[in-house]
């Protein structure tokens, strides 16, 4: 799978090619016009599109896209966080909208879910390990057994998958859980709690799916 | 009190003053001048009696019937042979006497003195009423005061009118400056009214109105700019902080260092987000139309925190009352309820309970939490924080409130924090 970083800010394109890049192939573009040339060069899985970009606003290139009729999946990182611009570029058609600063993590898991929508239609079931979560229905399953997740153990279980054998740390995972508007602090026990509930439902069900916690203040997750 | 009112006060009290020396002045000083014309024509119809009975040069019988008969005429002058003890010199002085021509007592000016007749003393009594003259004194002194009374108040109205039209122009003024407004895009625009000093305020406004708009647009610029300027370098650091955990062999002190600054960052964007929200609101630059039903909001906003609210086992209870719409924009509902409830989750304690009420014109959230009252002087105050979060979140949500002209009251009772949104004085 192929990802297109359009961001002008090149340290930033390159920590995000080198988090994502760890399952997809990465291409980054600084302007306007590179992303328009690297958009004929092939098609992307996703596409990561800042919207203020040195030679023009990247709502140039969603619209390019959309009248070349691709199906790339686009999810804006913006700098702004005016509504107006959030409401313009889903309407024009982004499939998520993400505003700096943000996690690497959360990141990956909108990019994930943003590609399952555009190329699978969201029907797609996605496999982690022994593991199968169906992303529209909220739900994964173990051996054609439904695991008993409440929304936010699904959440968090999503969230993990996203950035698998990459370490999360447990403020990173409080904000992707209760919002940006939280302080994680506030609630030192919140991830500790339905880890551990999410950890014992996949013990329970034998999935060779395993959380590890890592330096006392992470958690990350493997295949088995 | 009005300028006018301060200026004219000086005035009055002069004016009252003036009238109340000038009427009884010109009172006493016209009945002085008639007794004195009185007692001059008493005494001028002493000497004629005197001088018309020397002249007639009576015998004395014939004098004594003339006397008698001068008598019988009570025309005013009474003659007497003069007696030892009857005054010599003219006494002049003023006596109620009975008047028999009108039948009741009346003020006279009566003179009494001695003339010689023929060489014989006679007592002389000369007498005028002097009641019709009174009358005369106080009629004049009456007019007196009418014209005074309508010069006056002549000079007062036409001053009034006359200030009226002088201060028109500035009232005009007044009125522009209470509707300018900074952020309406409509400028000041200074009027001729043909008064220099008015002119000259004209001007002045003007130009305040001028540097205002300047400034506010610059600050409406920076607030734009700072979003923009101070995300980027912040996500930067915070995607360094997110690759560096993913650095193989890091210490359990290095992670748990790198972890305090992602802490820092994450409250460093809340506080900005938070501040630039605020400036937002502040700026009138949020949308201020829209209809959102209160119930779906307050969903959304439990939604959210849906993993907290678990995680503490909190009780969450709606109750909503309501039969319609709220009239406001849904992103500031959004903020608002999601910081009220955001408030009551993150004050919230373990096994704890939240109550919300929604009606058609108010919202109530109680919840549990520490058990003592908020200081309602700081409670919406930035950054008055209890400890827990960056206390923003009602400050942020009293300004939505103000925003649409709504209240926001807090309240303590039985160990539970009630927050109250008052749509009511607007009406629907």
């Amino acid at each position: 799978m192929d990802l297109l970083i359009v961001e002008d800010e090149r340290s930033l394109a390159e920590d995000i090619s080198a988090y994502l890049g760890r399952d997809m192939r990465c291409f980054i573009a600084g302007t306007v016009r590179e992303a328009m040339d690297k958009l004929v060069d092939r098609s992307y899985a996703c596409i990561i599109l800042d919207l203020t970009l040195p030679d023009g606003n990247g709502l140039e290139v969603l619209r390019a896209l959309k009248d070349m009729a691709r199906a790339d999946g686009v999810v804006i990182v913006s700098a702004k966080d005016a509504l107006d611009d959030r409401v313009e570029g889903l309407r024009i058609g982004a499939d998520d909208y993400i505003t700096k600063p943000f996690h690497l993590a959360e990141l990956a898991v909108r990019v994930q879910a943003t590609i399952r929508r555009a190329h699978f239609g969201g029907q797609d079931n996605v496999c982690v390990g022994d593991l199968v979560m169906d992303i529209p229905a909220h739900t994964a399953s173990h051996a054609g057994r439904h695991l008993p997740l409440t929304p936010t153990e699904y959440r968090l279980l999503a969230l993990l998958v996203a950035s698998r054998d990459r370490v999360l740390s447990r403020s990173t995972i409080a904000g992707h859980l209760t919002g940006e508007d939280s302080d994680p602090e506030d609630h030192a026990e919140l991830v500790y709690t339905h880890m551990k509930n999410l950890k014992r439902k996949l013990a329970a069900a034998g999935s060779t799916v395993n959380i590890r916690t890592v330096y006392g203040i992470g958690y990350s997750l493997t295949e088995g | 009190m009005k300028l006018l009112h301060r200026t004219r006060r000086p005035f009055w009290i002069y004016t009252v003053l003036v009238l109340a020396l000038t009427v009884p002045a010109c009172y006493l000083i016209l009945e002085r001048q008639w007794m004195a014309d009185i007692d001059e024509d008493l005494l001028v119809q002493r000497q004629k009696v005197e001088a018309g009975l020397n002249g007639l040069a009576l015998d004395p019988k014939e004098l004594a019937i003339t006397v008698e008969r001068i008598n019988a005429l009570r025309s005013g002058v009474q003659l007497a042979p003069y007696h030892e003890g009857d005054p010599i010199g003219d006494v002049i002085t003023t006596e109620h006497l009975h008047d028999a021509f009108h039948g009741h007592d009346e003020p006279f000016r009566t003179l009494h003195s001695r003339i010689m007749v023929q060489g014989r003393p006679y007592a002389i009594r000369v007498e005028r009423v002097i009641e019709e003259t009174e009358e005369l004194v106080i009629a004049i002194a009456l007019v007196m005061l009418v014209v005074l009374v309508l010069l006056l108040g002549g000079i007062l109205l036409l001053d009034r009118m006359a200030a009226t039209r002088i201060w028109a122009p500035f009232n005009r003024t007044l009125q522009g400056i209470k509707a300018f407004q900074v952020d309406s895009g409509d400028p000041f625009h200074a009027q001729p009214t043909g008064v220099t000093e008015f002119d000259e305020l004209e001007r002045a406004v003007e130009q305040l109105a001028e540097r205002n708009t300047a400034l506010y647009a610059e600050q409406k610029r920076f607030t734009e700019n700072a979003a923009h300027e101070m995300r980027t370098p912040v996500a930067l650091l915070q995607s360094k902080v997110d690759r560096l955990f993913q650095s193989p062999g890091l210490s359990e002190d290095q992670a748990r260092l790198l972890e305090e600054a992602n802490i820092t960052i994450g409250r460093m964007r809340r506080l900005y987000d938070g501040l630039v929200l605020l400036a937002r609101i502040d700026n009138d630059r949020a949308p201020a139309q829209g209809e959102v039903k209160p119930v779906d909001t307050v969903r959304g906003a439990l939604a959210t925190l849906a993993p907290v609210v678990e995680e503490l086992n909190i009780n969450v209870s709606i109750a909503d009352q309501s039969t319609r719409p709220w009239s406001i924009a849904p992103s500031l509902a959004e903020v608002l309820f999601a910081n009220l409830i955001g408030n009551a989750v993150n004050h919230n304690g373990r096994d704890g309970s939240i109550r919300i009420v929604i009606t058609n014109t108010t919202m109530r959230v109680s919840n549990t939490g520490v058990g003592e009252a908020l200081d309602p002087a700081i409670l919406f105050h930035r950054f008055a924080s209890s400890g827990k979060g960056l206390g923003l979140g009602l400050a942020i949500a009293e300004r939505v409130c103000n925003r649409r002209g709504w209240t926001l009251q807090y309240a303590f009772e039985e160990g539970s924090h009630t927050f109250t949104v008052r749509t009511d004085q607007v009406a629907h």
